[in-house]
């Protein structure tokens, strides 16, 4: 059992230290195992603070989903192919990324918290973003597609030459 | 951008096997990632018409069959398509049809090569052309076809063939000309 009043400082990349408790830390697969690594046993207080590879405006934005999610049940479902519906964001998670939209880099900001979710293994939290970041390119066009997540289109006509060097020997 | 297995992880979540299909053709890395998600097909039907709106570029799958339908847009990269896909999802393709809506359009040695080469690997039993004008497509090209052993059948229906084709036609030929082997 984790006492909901034990905290933990965690220090991120670009130096700042937030405390949070462990009430949210649990949820992260990372910093659970940071803290069990350091500490004798799993409800011992760290010995010293937790170190992330996450700035520190990215982090707020994790805190901010892992409060309002503290309560949801763990492990984190595995679910099959099938059961994935993109479609089944929550109402608060769904408010939450559209906060970003009037953001100027709100698709670095999503960009931004899926690599996080995936660095703090947070399944909960990377499960979501990734539905939300698909769910923008669903029945979209191929042209589309590459504006909305910026993307060079790099088959370039040299590859599709050296295919066709496959048959130029019939032709002289 | 993101790292390779999260790229895996986000196109994992799409449902749609169109979106899937969209998405391979965007990218070298998003091809990579997703073109194991798609279905095998078991049908290929390119469909060339000129009317890009009424574009049919699809990869439907149902229990057993799935068709991959392919057309000539550059919206739909025609050309990644034929040439890094096909190959890719035409193992168990029994039948490649192509249907020709295009008037005084012809189809291309390269276009015919690569979705003749495309299916090599195919256990194709079943060719169809339909209103396919084949002047601009070598002989050579259309020799590909010897190289399907499991076939049973091609068909040819209202196609102009090459002038100095074996059979020598260079006129459209009749309706229904069917070749059996």
């Amino acid at each position: 059992r984790i006492y909901p009043l034990m905290r933990v400082t965690l220090t991120t990349s670009d130096g700042a230290s937030v405390t949070v408790s462990r009430q949210l830390t649990k949820h992260s697969g990372f910093i659970e195992k940071a803290i069990t690594d350091m500490a004798v046993d799993d409800n011992a207080v760290p010995l010293s603070a937790v170190a992330v590879d996450v700035d520190d405006a990215t982090l707020k934005l994790v805190i901010e989903w892992l409060t309002e999610h503290r309560d949801d049940a763990l492990p984190y479902p595995e679910k099959t192919d099938e059961e994935r519906r993109a479609d089944d964001i929550p109402a608060w998670d769904q408010a939450f990324v559209q906060k970003w939209d009037t953001k100027e880099d709100q698709q670095q900001t999503l960009y931004a918290v899926i690599t996080a979710a995936d660095k703090l293994d947070i399944k909960g939290l990377l499960d979501m973003t990734c539905k939300t970041l698909a769910n923008k390119i669903n029945g979209k066009t191929v042209e589309e597609m590459r504006e909305i997540l910026q993307l060079e289109c790099d088959f370039t006509e040299e590859e599709l030459a050296e295919i066709r060097k496959e048959n130029a020997w019939c032709e002289n | 951008g993101l790292p390779d297995e999260l790229v895996v992880e986000i196109l994992g979540k799409l449902e749609e096997n169109e979106d899937k299909l969209s998405a391979a053709l965007t990218c070298r890395r998003f091809l990579t990632a997703i073109h194991k998600k798609l279905p095998l097909a078991t049908a290929v039907c390119g469909q060339f018409s000129g009317n890009h709106s009424e574009c049919r570029a699809s990869l439907k799958s149902r229990s057993v069959t799935s068709v991959l339908t392919f057309c000539q847009c550059e919206s739909h990269g025609r050309k990644q398509m034929m040439h890094l896909l096909l190959p890719r999802l035409s193992k168990d393709v029994s039948s490649l049809s192509l249907e020709s809506e295009l008037i005084g359009e012809r189809l291309s040695d390269s276009a015919a090569h690569a979705m003749l080469d495309g299916c090599s690997s195919a256990p194709l039993s079943s060719i169809s052309f339909e209103h396919v004008d084949f002047t601009a497509v070598r002989p050579w090209t259309l020799a590909l076809i010897a190289s399907f052993h499991r076939l049973q059948e091609v068909h040819l229906l209202s196609c102009i063939l090459p002038r100095d084709c074996c059979c020598g036609h260079s006129r459209r030929l009749c309706t229904h000309c069917v070749v059996s082997r």
